[in-house]
């Protein structure tokens, strides 16, 4: 580019300099040949005048005649006689006047004996030079007419020309170099605010969208330079409100906890969130993995190649087994776009809990209709027996039937009671009073309604180790209950000469009440779900004891209501039940 | 065109990958859906399971031929040559665990018709350590990892113990109360098929081992001295 323009430049500029050259060279030369020609001629009217007074015979005269003008007027004077004969020359010796041929048909000559004037531009043999001749005719005093002739060599004339011709093609070379030299300049100091404009381009192109370029007023550059720097201004705008919008969107889709995946129609996925990974397990990179590498599920394959066939959404529920056994609603949505297929979206939501709720709503149904149908049944069936006559036949045995229904009906009394209290701790309405609570008057009216029962089981209740206690913040009816559920269940379950010890400590504004028994202690397996309702460790076992499974739900429950919490550790050398209450 | 050629031959290559993975998907909800047939009694699930085993022995066929027409038509060598060959290995493996599971499947169906003989644990406990093995070796043969290739020869001998204790305590029941030859010959049965759904899963294992070393360790000693 920079080339083309240099040798555009200098290519007008050679052009012009040879049309001036050759211009200034010819009007130069005519101008030159006119001059001389005309002082030749005037120099000849002059030498006419002369030699027409000063010559009285032409033979005898002419030679010294034409030495003396000549001398004077600087140039070759020649005097010719009419017919031809050369008379008298000032360059040449009379004697060797002979010897020249008869000048008669000179161009010259002829025309100055025709016109009266006659002029001519000759290689002159004599001198051996190109010569410019001008002849007159005269009339001497005597004789006839005769012609003198004034020569001048051209030489001189040339020598004129090669000064000017050096001298008007140096200056014109000189402009030309000068031309090149400056135009060489400019464009370098052009090109090198484009190359810095170009370099700043270049790394705004490659991210550094801050970079501006320095603007210079008025020139070109500095225009380019404004509209870069507006476009990189736009351009960050623009990119910084994609990754803002982008940033928001990862956001949303890391604190989502369902697990999200996208994937193209070839089932190569191009998006997951964390919750997906944890639902899978993975700990690798997911993006760019094919579908099946992350899962061999056949229903999650299934689902992927129904949605994509169909282009409709899919809704199904998916039972993983590793790592860990989960039901997952997953939702499968294709990414149509402008009708074609992009891909498909899948939402994972993990309904683990809500399933295993919802099954506890159903077994909790069907274990209170069957805790209650038992001793209905057993009611039933023995006054059915009354009635069919064993009252009257046979006094004894109708008082231990009663006796039986007796003890069911009590039975059915308490599992009411415990279902009653339970509904009532969870729907919040019972009321609990809060005050400052011994530990130690609580578990000594608990250990004296307990006597009897551990007096004939051989099992000691040892409640000294809350003598001195700290208080606690309860209800005391309540932690009456807890109490008696813990302490009972614990003489339950400890063979004969096993004890049952309670032990308080305080930990921090906490209470920590343990209830240790030295009994059959509870399988590993049972521990996490014993404070669930109905669930019973060996349920032939706890209806023979006349639980109702129920108590252990209810001290979980009051405990809670009462800002506390319980727990339980087991080995096989018994057990120990925590409860966790507020410190008074 | 080369180039086209290549990538045309590895599309071919992932599909067969794919439709393999597919196949021990289903072969992995088999085993665990034969068991879950047993352990619940449900007859229903195991009607299906049986079934399943068709659309197996179909995806066997299905990738045989994939395999074929790829050493036919292209020619593999080196590390392709490996892959196609162990597809053809792998695919046979995984046919026979499904035939495996349709057998458990078959006489869960008849166990589910008479009294329960006993609590089934030791079968489930083979059972998901067989689901693992599988379910391992083919992880493995996804990652091309030899490690944990490696690790499913050894969970194959924690199966094939649990198979040798359940056997002594059926010859107990069966010593006791000759009432309960049928279903102990069928809870019998029922781990042999688990001791050999394990061995498949080594078998694949060790595959992948020659797939990602090139080191062919079959029939050496799983651990080393």
């Amino acid at each position: 580019m920079k080339l083309r323009v240099m040798a555009a430049q200098l290519l007008i500029v050679l052009l012009l300099g040879m049309v001036i050259y050759g211009y200034l060279d010819r009007t130069l030369e005519r101008y030159q040949s006119t001059e001389v020609t005309e002082h030749l001629t005037n120099d000849a009217g002059l030498a006419r005048t002369v030699a027409a007074r000063e010559i009285r015979d032409l033979r005898r005269d002419a030679p010294a005649l034409a030495a003396a003008i000549g001398r004077e007027i600087k140039a070759r004077v020649t005097i010719i006689a009419g017919n031809g004969e050369v008379v008298g020359d000032s360059e040449l010796t009379p004697r060797e006047l002979a010897s020249l041929d008869n000048h008669a048909g000179r161009p010259e000559v002829r025309a100055a004996l025709a016109k009266g004037r006659g002029s001519s531009v000759r290689y002159s043999e004599t001198l051996r030079t190109d010569m410019l001749y001008v002849a007159v005719p005269f009339r001497p005093a005597t004789g006839d007419n005769a012609v003198l002739r004034l020569a001048l060599p051209l030489s001189s004339l040339e020598a004129a020309k090669r000064d000017f011709h050096l001298v008007l093609g140096g200056t014109l070379s000189l402009a030309a170099l000068l031309l090149v030299l400056l135009s060489l300049l400019l464009t370098r100091v052009s090109a090198r605010s484009l190359h810095a404009v170009a370099a700043i381009a270049s790394r705004i192109g490659q991210g550094e969208l801050g970079t501006r370029v320095p603007v210079e007023k008025g020139s070109e550059v500095g225009e380019l330079a404004r509209v870069l720097n507006d476009m990189a201004l736009r351009t960050e705008e623009q990119l910084g409100r994609i990754s803002a919008e982008k940033n928001r969107l990862d956001t949303i889709l890391r604190g989502m906890g369902e697990g999200i995946m996208v994937a193209d129609p070839h089932g190569v996925i191009t998006l997951v969130n964390p919750a997906f990974k944890g639902l899978f397990a993975i700990q690798d990179e997911v993006e760019g993995k094919q579908l099946i590498d992350i899962s061999r599920h056949p229903a999650l394959h299934d689902s992927f190649r129904d949605v994509i066939a169909q282009r409709q959404e899919r809704v199904e529920e998916l039972l993983l087994r590793s790592p860990k056994e989960k039901t997952v609603l997953t939702h499968w949505v294709p990414l149509l776009e402008n009708g074609a297929l992009q891909g498909v979206v899948a939402v994972f939501h993990d309904i683990s809990d809500i399933r295993q709720l919802e099954k506890m709503r159903r077994d909790f149904v069907a274990n209170v209709s069957h805790e209650l149908r038992t001793p209905v049944t057993v009611i039933k069936g023995y006054a059915e027996t009354l009635l069919a006559g064993v009252l009257e036949d046979n006094p004894d045995q109708a008082a231990r039937f009663v006796g039986i229904i007796f003890a069911h009906a009590d039975r059915l009394g308490s599992l009411i009671g415990d279902l009653l209290t339970l509904s009532q701790l969870e729907s919040g309405t019972l009321v609990m009073e809060s005050r400052s609570v011994r530990l130690y008057d609580v578990a000594e009216q608990v250990r004296a309604l307990l006597e009897q029962k551990a007096l004939e089981r051989r099992v000691t209740i040892d409640v000294a180790g809350l003598s001195d206690a700290p208080a606690v913040i309860a209800d005391p009816g309540r932690l009456e209950q807890v109490f008696l559920n813990l302490m009972d269940n614990a003489i339950k379950y400890t063979p004969a000469g096993g004890s049952v010890t309670l032990s308080a400590e305080a930990e921090g504004d906490q209470v920590r009440i343990v209830v240790k028994d030295t009994g059959t202690g509870i399988p590993p397996s049972d521990l996490p779900r014993i404070f669930e309702r109905f669930y019973r460790v060996d349920s032939a076992r706890s209806r023979e004891e006349g639980g109702t499974g129920l108590g252990l739900a209810i001290v979980k429950h009051v405990v809670q209501m009462m800002g506390g919490s319980v727990g339980a550790e087991s080995s096989g050398k018994g057990s120990s039940f925590y409860v966790t209450l507020k410190r008074g | 065109m080369k180039e086209l050629i290549r990538s045309q031959f590895d599309a071919e290559l992932n599909d067969v990958r794919a439709r393999l993975l597919e196949m021990g998907g289903k072969v992995e909800l088999m085993i665990a859906n034969s068991m879950t047939a047993l352990v619940e009694r449900n007859s229903a699930l195991a009607e299906r399971t049986i079934l399943s085993d068709l659309e197996i022995n179909a995806m066997e066929l299905e990738i045989d031929r994939k395999c074929l027409h790829i050493l036919a038509r292209r020619q593999p060598a080196a590390k392709d040559l490996r892959f196609v060959t162990l597809a053809l290995k792998i695919v046979t493996d995984l046919e026979r665990i499904g035939d495996q599971c349709a057998s458990i499947a078959k006489h869960a169906l008849e166990l589910n018709r008479e009294a329960q003989l006993k609590p089934y644990i030791d079968l489930p406990r083979m059972a998901e350590a067989a689901n693992n093995a599988v379910r391992d070796a083919l992880d493995a043969f996804v990652r091309g990892d030899a490690q944990s290739a490696a690790r499913v020869r050894q969970a194959d001998g924690f199966v094939d113990e649990l198979n040798e204790q359940l056997q002594r305590e059926l010859l107990t029941f069966m010593m006791e109360n000759p009432a309960t030859v049928g279903r102990a010959m069928r809870i019998n049965s029922i781990s042999k098929y688990l001791e050999r759904i394990a061995d498949h899963a080594t078998n694949i294992a060790e595959m992948v081992i020659f797939m990602v070393d090139g080191k062919d360790i079959r029939h050496t000693s799983a651990s080393p001295g």
